[in-house]
């Protein structure tokens, strides 16, 4: 039965229509996504070893080149077979970590507002966590609503997308940090590439970066 | 904070916007179609007339998880039959092999390996460490997709299923060849533990709906839904249950359907779950009264459901003068609709398997033993599908080949018309 034209809400509900990427595309992302990730990685690892400028350049570079060989001898191969695509907001924020060990952050904020924002950090932190174990409870079956297949839905990007920039509307004077600018990024990069997999939820948050965000809530949790 | 609050709320309503075109204006409601187009199947019983094994392919020493597809009725084949097959069930060699049942001969042709892993890895752009149990289907253009279970890291728990599509131009088996389309996104944990095993249920507007599960740990039901151009269109849980597997998807109408399901506990019994509003939500039903060895069962049904497309025929019928088909009308209007059910009979083993019938999928009566095995023996893990006027089944045989069984049905006049 086909009705003629839809009411625009059933349509924004419906979770049975997903937007899916095309496969050329996940792959570039499974390459991309993980060379900024892997580069992030080696780089934080080898600057806690040596402080050398040449090693620490070596050693990232050699990560984000590292995915581009071919076949199995790439990282992205066997990274895709164990925990698939990152998310986009995972590869923004090691994006947005690599530019502050390569120094990017000396212009960084004014004291004044970093209490603020590392307060609205936190607040993202926990509704990411919260997020990632609700996801987690639902792949079990142990969650009352399907909240994976929502994910497929039109309204859950609208929702998600004003609920992250809550924290730009109540800052003040408009001015907050770039951490707090990653939900928003991955979301509109959603909507126009549908990556990683054409669920939000997949975009927004994967379990790496549910539980990194976790063991930044512990460290951080007597910074009041 | 006004102006940023309204930039926020254009911005919002933008991406709305974005959302609202990218969805498509119509929603097609789910109504399934019979699969088994059985009009001339007025029995009262099915009888076996052929058995036989599907060759295997060259030096492989195991098979398991066959699964059938009735081709279209102008190919040179009946059915092509897709399996796995290697060195053992999880070896690192095993590949989907494929044979086909020609339409002249009525003879299984060489069997041949279809899927690779490691092509298939190339082509997806990351590894895949095992394959397993494979599911065709035929879309309206006559392509064939296949979903594979393809592993992570890890066993079969660490499953995903990989949806590939026809390549070539033919589907004749030696031209057949596959390309991906995608890994289905089915779990925010990297994509597992979801599998596949029975067959898929088509619908009235050319897509399907296929039946899978998830398997890390607990077991539920998953019902996956495709448009006609087998492009993925959404998932519903099946079930509140948490040790029940492998749905088995058939209809009672167009939006009422059942799957039967194998459980996963000692002294099981075959699950059932249904949905009367075409799969938007399912509800559990009480065991049926056939044990269940944990072992995968299918199920398949026969006969269009005429009732519910009297008025449509009809009319179609009036349409065209001096049509005879009209003068059937009320016989074809009274074609039972039937449910077939492969399956082990047993608590303890999968040393027999049963071919079984019902009228409601509730009640069931054994139409006959497919295998009745000696100590030691497995017949396991059954695929049902009708073609070429009658019920075909294949089965693992020991976990050593694929063996096919073809049952016809017994005609008989219906009493009191013509």
């Amino acid at each position: 039965m086909s009705i003629p034209e839809t009411a625009w809400w059933v349509r924004m509900l419906a979770s049975d229509n997903p937007q899916l990427p095309s496969l050329w595309l996940m792959q570039m992302w499974l390459n991309l996504g993980w060379a900024v990730v892997t580069a992030w990685l080696g780089c934080a690892l080898v600057q806690r070893l040596s402080p050398r400028k040449p090693w620490i350049v070596g050693v990232t570079l050699a990560c984000a080149l590292w995915v581009w060989l071919p076949g199995p001898y790439a990282s992205s191969y066997w990274l895709g077979l164990a925990f698939q695509l990152p998310s986009i907001s995972a590869v923004l924020l090691c994006g947005v970590l690599l530019w502050t060990l390569a120094g990017g952050d000396r212009c960084q904020t004014p004291a004044v507002h970093s209490a603020q924002w590392h307060q609205a950090e936190r607040g993202c932190a926990v509704a990411g966590v919260a997020l990632s174990a609700c996801l987690a409870l639902d792949t079990f079956a142990l969650f009352p609503v399907p909240l994976y297949a929502w994910g497929f839905s039109g309204v859950a990007v609208v929702v998600a997308l004003g609920l992250s920039l809550l924290p730009w509307v109540a800052s003040r004077n408009g001015r907050c940090g770039v951490m707090l600018w990653i939900a928003p990024l991955a979301i509109a990069l959603f909507v126009v590439l549908r990556l990683p997999t054409g669920n939000l939820w997949d975009a927004l948050l994967d379990p790496w970066l549910g539980v990194g965000l976790t063991v930044y809530l512990w460290r951080h949790r007597s910074c009041r | 904070m006004v102006v940023r609050a309204l930039c926020a709320l254009l911005a919002v309503t933008a991406v709305g916007l974005v959302e609202w075109t990218q969805r498509p204006a119509t929603v097609v409601a789910a109504l399934a179609s019979t699969p088994a187009r059985s009009e001339s199947l007025l029995s009262v019983g099915l009888k076996q007339v052929g058995q036989g094994t599907i060759p295997m392919p060259e030096g492989a020493l195991a098979a398991h998880a066959s699964t059938l597809l009735a081709m279209p009725v102008g190919s040179a084949s009946v059915l092509t039959a897709f399996w796995f097959a290697g060195d053992r069930e999880s070896a690192p060699n095993v590949q989907i092999a494929a044979a086909q049942l020609d339409r002249d001969t009525q003879r299984w042709s060489a069997a041949r390996f279809v899927v690779n892993r490691q092509a298939l890895g190339a082509q997806l752009g990351f590894g895949v460490r095992r394959l397993g149990n494979p599911v065709a289907w035929l879309d309206t253009q006559y392509r064939v997709h296949l979903f594979v279970v393809a592993t992570g890291w890890g066993g079969w728990a660490a499953s995903r299923i990989v949806h590939l599509q026809q390549a070539s131009q033919s589907s004749a088996l030696p031209d057949l060849q596959f390309e991906p389309v995608r890994l289905l996104p089915l779990s925010w944990w990297w994509n597992t533990s979801f599998l596949v095993r029975n067959a898929v249920m088509p619908l009235q507007d050319g897509g399907m709906v296929l039946p899978v599960h998830f398997e890390l740990g607990i077991k539920y039901p998953v019902a996956l839904r495709f448009n006609r151009n087998g492009e993925f269109a959404g998932m519903v849980r099946m079930s509140q249950r948490r040790d029940v597997l492998q749905p088995a998807l058939v209809m009672r109408s167009p939006s009422e359907w059942i799957a039967f399901l194998r459980e996963q506990r000692s002294h099981g019994k075959v699950g059932a779950v249904q949905t009367t509003d075409g799969g938007a939500h399912w509800s559990d039903l009480p065991d049926l009264v056939l044990d269940n060895p944990d072992a995968a069962v299918a199920a398949l049904q026969l006969g269009a459901w005429e009732a519910e497309r009297f008025a449509q025929v009809k009319e179609e019928s009036a349409q065209r003068a001096g049509d005879t088909e009209q003068n059937v009308l009320p016989s074809r209007l009274l074609i039972p609709q039937r449910l077939v059910l492969a399956h082990n009979p047993s608590t303890e083993s999968r040393i027999q398997l049963d071919l079984s019938t019902s009228t409601d999928g509730l009640v069931w009566q054994t139409l006959g033993a497919l295998e009745r095995g000696a100590q030691g023996d497995e017949f396991s893990y059954p695929a049902l599908a009708w073609a070429d006027g009658s019920v075909w089944v294949t089965y693992t045989q020991n976990r050593k080949r694929i063996a096919w069984q073809r049952w016809a049905g017994v005609p008989v006049v219906a009493k009191g018309l013509p």
